[in-house]
């Protein structure tokens, strides 16, 4: 291993060989994906247009959600994640088709996302990312305040007012609204289900019978 | 492989004090850029991690918000510190053990300025909002134009200075920075390419980013960490490195199957994917046990050496954690253990014990050898010692606290019963000790810019009294 020219060899093959199994590999085999067939419904999986929640997951992005929220449902034989985080099956590569970025994080400080959508309503998201610990105290998440705006009420309150108790509600005359941006990060987990049946991923037996013939009725 | 297993030693056609005075002017910035970043840097986990504690803490700023501050923190670790440190002491290895001065110094400093504009540019970005979200590549895309030129610029002089050696046999050092130069264009330009540019589609992206995190930090910082390694350990000691063969089967191994590691099993990618990188690590297993041997017997346990040389002492230390690191890595990807720590601090302990434990300490033992040279100078002893005995507790109290965190929630949480948020609570305390581990560290990193702007301050006084002495 004296040559310069040599050693610029090896490492050539070595990276190579690197590059060729974890970016070229995963591209050939799903690089090119296209959507699953919804088991259900019939319609393709997962739908390109998601409007508000796109923008969102720029939001998500942003702020560095990715820091503490995975978004990735592991198998059973990896442990209870559907339990913990109330998925109803696992991640499949089909849930990111459209997603930009993919996200899938390294860390769980809170919990995971990737089913967020199933079990939250848009106030209570909202509500969430105002004051985390109205819902779950001891909670370490951020008061995302900068994503609200506290206004004076001109006519007639917002709509879009997050209804909060006493100890931080704004004070009389004003109320507390959420900007776009958390309008739209709000769409965006709401749209975070992973709840549809495809081929890869299918919903779990049921006890019918073992067989193929037609139900009789 | 046939390198000789000597010590290296300066051949006295190309004097170390000329080498020196070739390198000064680069490696000056370089490295004082490296230390003003590692500030910044540790600064901000420091503040990401008491955000742990106290969530309302400047809440209102949007800057400031974990999610920003903490990917903020670790990129100018990574880009400002890591690259610049070890490319630094790269072009020192390169020089000293090619006998040969440093070539196109002036287009490193430029690189270097490059480089600079990038991290700047790239922190700010992170801050207000521009985060790519991808691991370790946070940096947004107007960020790594300038940050691929500075590097190129960076490399030029490395690889001009490393065709220009005299002949003789290549020590191991050599291939480790050049390793890790070649390594670092492939997968920056791979990464910037596929995420940035014309992103790939679905979880290839995660593939990508996965992959350019671990070969970021396992074979770039890493064989930095290693040349330097390898080189001082063996000079200081006083004893040829027991083994060159089994050095450069260390060095095939770590990029043939350490550039390998790092896709979790159990994600969404194909299974193959997490299977494929699990064997590689464990493959590492080999090339773990042969370093291990390797300084063993360079070393033969001998204590009394332990004291003589600060460089040493670090470099010691760096070459512990980066073993037990590596191991942590390997357990750590075995199927049922990943069941287990997958996702947990576990993964962020391996990581900070691999950054702040072996290579910023390979680094720091590094530039305690080489600076005085340059500068013809001596490091405040005091100030090298506290520098020293804060980065040990302080990674120490980190990489522990974090350890028992991850192993404690992957346990509890393996319990379907056990909600989630009570796991959080009851492992929050252990995670949250961390932060005293990374205030020492904080503190550590001012004390090396304190005897840094020292060191400095002494050699441009002496530099102004010999010339005022002159003049009279």
């Amino acid at each position: 291993m004296n040559s310069g020219p040599l050693l610029f060899l090896g490492l050539l093959f070595t990276m190579a060989c690197s590059w060729l199994t974890f970016v070229m590999g995963p591209q050939l085999q799903v690089g090119r994906m296209q959507p699953a067939t919804n088991l259900v419904s019939q319609e393709l999986y997962p739908n390109p247009y998601e409007g508000v929640s796109g923008q969102g997951s720029q939001v998500y992005r942003a702020n560095g959600c990715v820091s503490c929220h995975s978004q990735q449902i592991r198998a059973k034989s990896f442990g209870p994640d559907m339990a913990h985080y109330l998925a109803i099956r696992p991640s499949t590569a089909y849930d990111y088709l459209y997603d930009q970025p993919v996200l899938l994080g390294d860390q769980r400080i809170g919990p995971d996302l990737a089913a967020v959508g199933l079990h939250f309503d848009r106030a209570g998201l909202l509500q969430k990312l105002y004051e985390p610990r109205l819902s779950a105290p001891g909670s370490v998440m951020p008061s995302y305040r900068y994503l609200f705006e506290t206004r004076k009420i001109t006519f007639a309150p917002s709509t879009n007012a997050l209804a909060l108790p006493p100890q931080l509600a704004a004070p009389a005359g004003y109320e507390v609204v959420p900007t776009p941006a958390a309008e739209e990060l709000a769409g965006y987990l709401l749209s975070r289900r992973q709840n549809v049946f495809i081929y890869f991923a299918p919903p779990p037996p049921t006890n019918a019978p073992a067989t193929n013939a037609p139900v009789k009725k | 492989m046939t390198a000789t297993p000597t010590a290296p030693q300066p051949a006295a056609t190309s004097a170390p004090l000329d080498i020196d005075a070739s390198c000064r002017a680069p490696l000056l910035a370089l490295f004082l850029s490296a230390a003003l970043w590692l500030v910044l840097g540790t600064a901000c986990t420091l503040l990401a991690s008491i955000k742990l504690h106290v969530p309302h803490l400047l809440a209102d700023c949007s800057a400031l918000t974990y999610g920003r501050i903490r990917p903020a923190g670790l990129d100018c670790f990574l880009y400002g510190f890591g690259l610049q440190a070890g490319l630094g002491v790269g072009l020192w290895l390169l020089c000293r053990l090619g006998r040969t001065a440093l070539l196109g110094s002036g287009v490193a400093l430029f690189g270097m300025a490059f480089w600079n504009l990038g991290v700047s540019l790239g922190i700010l970005g992170i801050l207000i909002g521009d985060s790519t979200g991808y691991p370790a590549f946070e940096l947004p895309r107007y960020a790594a134009g300038f940050l691929f030129f500075g590097y190129i610029l960076l490399a030029i002089p490395a690889v001009m200075t490393f065709h220009a050696r005299r002949p003789g046999l290549l020590y191991p050092s050599q291939w480790f920075v050049l390793g890790s130069i070649f390594w670092f264009s492939w997968i920056f330009s791979t990464a910037g390419m596929l995420l940035l540019c014309s992103p790939v589609r679905g979880v290839v992206q995660s593939s990508v980013s996965w992959w350019y995190a671990n070969n970021l930090s396992e074979i770039v910082l890493g064989f930095m960490g290693l040349a330097s390694i390898f080189y001082f350990i063996p000079k200081l000691v006083g004893r040829p490195l027991h083994s060159a063969p089994w050095a450069a089967f260390v060095f095939w191994m770590m990029t043939l199957f350490g550039s390998w590691a790092g896709l979790p099993e159990g994600s969404p990618l194909p299974i193959w994917v997490g299977s494929m990188s699990t064997v590689g690590t464990v493959l590492m297993v080999v090339a773990v046990l042969a370093v291990a041997l390797n300084f063993y017997h360079t070393v033969r346990l001998n204590v009394n050496t332990l004291d003589a040389d600060p460089t040493l002492r670090f470099c010691y230390v760096a070459l512990i954690f980066w073993l037990i690191a590596s191991a942590q890595q390997i357990i750590g990807a075995l199927r049922g253990v990943n069941a287990l720590t997958g996702l947990t601090w576990f993964g962020v302990a391996q990581k900070e014990l691999q950054y702040y434990g072996f290579f910023a300490l390979g680094m720091f033992g590094a530039i305690y050898y080489i600076l005085p040279r340059l500068l013809q100078s001596t490091w405040c002893p005091h100030l090298l010692k506290a520098h020293f005995w804060l980065s040990l507790l302080g990674i120490v109290t980190l990489y522990l606290s974090h350890v028992i965190g991850g192993v404690m929630q992957g346990i509890l949480l393996s319990e379907a019963r056990n909600s989630f948020i009570d796991v959080l609570r009851s492992t929050m305390m252990a995670v949250r000790i961390g932060t005293l581990g990374e205030l020492l560290i904080f503190v550590g990193a001012l004390v090396f810019l304190l005897n840094f702007v020292k060191i400095l301050s002494e050699t441009g006084q002496r530099l102004r009294g010999d010339i005022m002495g002159r003049l009279s």
